[in-house]
């Protein structure tokens, strides 16, 4: 385990949150720790959660950990396996359980709280959203609910930042009086038993469940009392979020307005980011004496990193406009109002999120899968999160669109970028309904979704939020991206030719020509020749064959590709794609008269990157939560495959109908 | 209205009891767990713009349910 956050190795007491996706944990957690926080694996599976230092309780000191949401301890999606998993075994269970609870549905969120009790953990109850209950004319009586539940309770509102103290006197009464440091750990001779969870899930049946709602119902009835006169509900409400016509209506403007602003939001952001790095690579270039070194720092790790950061403008965008719907409560009536619709194509309405989220990254999205309980519906949105158009393909496309059409007409070009989005979707659809030909659990599916009370979003929990999964995909695919680009630097720079031979006389060829040399001797050149027979069909010649390989790091690693491969002198960034689009007009096969970059072969790599799945990042991810090769493999090839296969026959196809 | 129904029958805004649910184990109990308990008062809020999945009160909460699911809870007016 590595902590960033310097804690001193003193053993101090665990602490998990635990309760429903509703209960204001994750908002609560990102308070405790001010966000800084590390994701510990689970021993022996892929699986993860947070782990952080509790800042803001001086009574209690001690390291909290963040646990996906959980109804029961009996669980019943992969996600609540990963939360029972991690309360029982591994080497971070806790010593204390937090049960959050929604102070509107005590009875049910207490639920788990009973079943925490019975196993034998040390739980307090953190009592959350009195603001709402109180909208409804009543509060909860701590001192009442404590003496009920025999545990102690704190009413807090982490929304607010209101209340933590007294989480932190509601753990200080758990813990021995002056607990010693390093605290001393359980399960050991003549300590505290862990709890056993084997003994505790066999006896769990349909009695007990009983039993315990007759108690919780007694219990809510004796501890929430009136606290005055109800207020009138403001703003929208479910009549007209899910009303026939006006809520279809709310949901696809919601749509609409989140994808127009990835478009046009997001580009000048990314631009600005893309022009940047240009810059810092040309001004490493310029300062630093000329050599391998110098280049591998600019090109290779520099700009490797330039192609994990521009994506992160239309990433911050997506996940920014999410994290407000799901703030107040808009995101789950979303996925109940598109179950209907998915169920018909063997997903769940449960999948809208992760298909949501693949706008942005497959990555996060199929960590967000997680929370579909039926393992088919779970691996086909896997399966199909790559056909979502990402982040990554929206500056090749915005090149590739660039050259096909007319540049006083900057409109038919936005309107094929949105038919692009709505083709890898429709694309998605079409796989998504003949996979589900041959589900082997027909009938065997179910949508089970709290709906979260309506509320005004809090900007701070939605930047929290924000920021949470903007890094998830950061760390995930920063790595791969950059190892791979670093990878493929070596590969088009190697067999290092001697600098002497390379380097023109003065006033002779540019830095650039001088890359270009390398790069045409390298061994890149040698597998884009060797592959060469593969992408003529698809009219690229040996140097597109070297770029499309590069993107293999991440899909915009293209554009700078071809920008090396087609000779666009000078680093200058604002002038680039112009630059690019002259070169690309340009360009004829070597030897020949016959130019490369075409209507129809444009549209053939256009076609090749809206199916193709290039990010060897994702195939990781899918692997590690498929927990397989099986689907992973099977998304390499199958789309890898069709999309070669479908871009060579739109090419020939429209070259035999006479479209050059 | 006498005599058993199923969840899935309400008109909107009516509440009804929940008398018992049959369905597979695992459902039964997952449904059990999150509040369906015989006793409990259930109240129809709305049908989603399609039809399907329909919304629930339930212990001071909305619920999502499918059709076939509420179909697994009979319930008594």
């Amino acid at each position: 385990m590595h902590t960033r956050d310097g804690v001193s190795p003193e053993r101090l007491p665990r602490v998990a949150l635990a309760g429903s996706a509703n209960s204001g944990k994750t908002t609560l957690f990102n308070l405790l720790t001010g966000s800084h926080y590390t994701t510990v694996n689970y021993p022996g599976s892929t699986v993860e959660y947070a782990l952080g230092t509790a800042k803001r309780m001086p009574d209690f000191p001690c390291r909290v950990m963040d646990t996906p949401g959980l109804t029961s301890l009996i669980p019943s999606s992969p996600d609540e396996k990963v939360t029972v998993d991690a309360l029982f075994a591994g080497a971070n269970r806790p010593d204390f359980v937090v049960a959050m609870a929604d102070a509107n549905q005590l009875s049910r969120h207490l639920y788990l709280a009973k079943q925490l009790q019975e196993t034998g953990f040390a739980v307090a109850v953190a009592v959350t959203m009195p603001d709402l209950l109180r909208a409804r004319g009543k509060r909860v009586n701590a001192a009442k609910l404590s003496q009920l539940l025999d545990c102690p309770v704190a009413v807090l509102d982490p929304r607010k930042r209101e209340g933590v103290e007294e989480l932190g006197l509601a753990l200080a009464k758990l813990a021995p009086p002056n607990p010693p440091t390093p605290f001393p750990p359980r399960g050991g001779e003549g300590g505290v038993k862990y709890p056993d969870y084997a003994s505790f899930a066999s006896g769990v049946n349909e009695e007990k469940v009983r039993d315990y709602y007759r108690a919780l119902d007694e219990i809510e009835r004796l501890s929430v009392e009136d606290a005055g006169p109800a207020e009138e509900p403001r703003g929208f409400t479910d009549a007209v979020l899910l009303h026939p016509v006006y809520g279809l209506a709310i949901f696809l403007a919601a749509m609409f307005g989140i994808f127009t602003s990835i478009f046009w939001l997001a580009s000048p952001f990314m631009n600005l980011i893309d022009a940047g790095f240009g810059l810092l690579i040309a001004g490493v270039k310029h300062s630093l004496p000329a050599s391998w070194i110098t280049d591998l720092l600019a090109d290779g790790l520099i700009g490797g990193a330039g192609a994990v950061l521009v994506f992160l403008p239309q990433i911050l965008i997506l996940f920014f406009a999410m994290g407000w719907l799901e703030d107040s409560g808009y995101l789950a009536r979303g996925a109940a109002l598109v179950d209907k619709p998915l169920s018909k194509i063997g997903l769940n309405g449960k999948s809208f999120v992760p298909l949501l989220s693949g706008y942005a990254c497959a990555i996060p999205a199929m960590m967000a899968a997680r929370t579909i309980p039926n393992r088919f519906e779970r691996r086909l949105t896997i399966f199909i999160i790559p056909l979502m158009s990402c982040s990554a393909r929206l500056p090749v496309y915005a090149l590739l669109l660039a050259f096909l059409t007319p540049r006083d007409q900057p409109w038919i070009g936005g309107l094929a970028l949105t038919g692009l989005y709505l083709m890898g979707s429709v694309l998605g659809a079409a796989v998504a309904t003949a996979v589900s030909r041959f589900r082997p659990d027909k009938g065997f599916s179910d949508f089970i979704l709290e709906l979260p009370a309506l509320r005004r979003p809090v900007p701070r929990v939605v930047l929290a939020s924000t920021y949470h999964k903007a890094m998830q995909y950061v760390r995930k695919a920063g790595l791969t991206i950059i190892v791979i680009a670093l990878g493929l630097w070596v590969l088009t720079h190697t067999p290092v030719a001697p600098l002497a031979r390379l380097t023109p006389p003065a006033g002779g060829l540019g830095t650039t020509s001088r890359e270009y040399v390398a790069v045409s001797h390298s061994y890149a050149a040698d597998i884009g020749r060797f592959i060469e027979p593969l992408t003529r069909p698809m009219g690229l010649d040996w140097r597109g064959g070297v770029a499309m390989i590069c993107g293999f790091a991440a899909r915009e690693v293209f554009v700078s590709a071809m920008a090396l491969m087609y000779r666009v002198e000078d680093a200058d960034q604002k002038g680039l794609t112009k630059k690019l689009l002259a070169s690309m007009s340009e360009v004829k096969f070597e030897g020949t008269n016959e130019r490369v970059f075409t209507t129809s072969s444009v549209l053939g790599v256009i076609l090749f990157f809206m199916i193709a799945l290039q990010c060897l990042a994702t195939v990781a991810v899918s692997r590690h939560e498929t927990g397989g090769w099986k689907l992973p493999g099977l998304q390499l090839l199958a789309y890898t495959g069709a999309a070669y296969m479908l871009s060579v026959a739109l090419v020939q196809g429209l070259r035999a109908m006479g479209v050059s | 209205m006498n005599g058993e129904m199923t969840l899935d029958g309400l008109r909107p805004g009516e509440s009804v009891r929940v008398a018992g649910v049959e369905a597979d184990a695992r459902l039964k109990m997952h449904l059990q767990e999150l509040g369906f308990v015989a006793g409990s008062p259930v109240t129809l809020l709305m049908p989603t713009p399609f039809g399907d999945p329909l919304i629930y009160w339930l212990r001071g909460t909305s619920i999502a349910l499918r059709k076939s699911e509420a179909r697994c809870i009979r319930v008594t007016a």
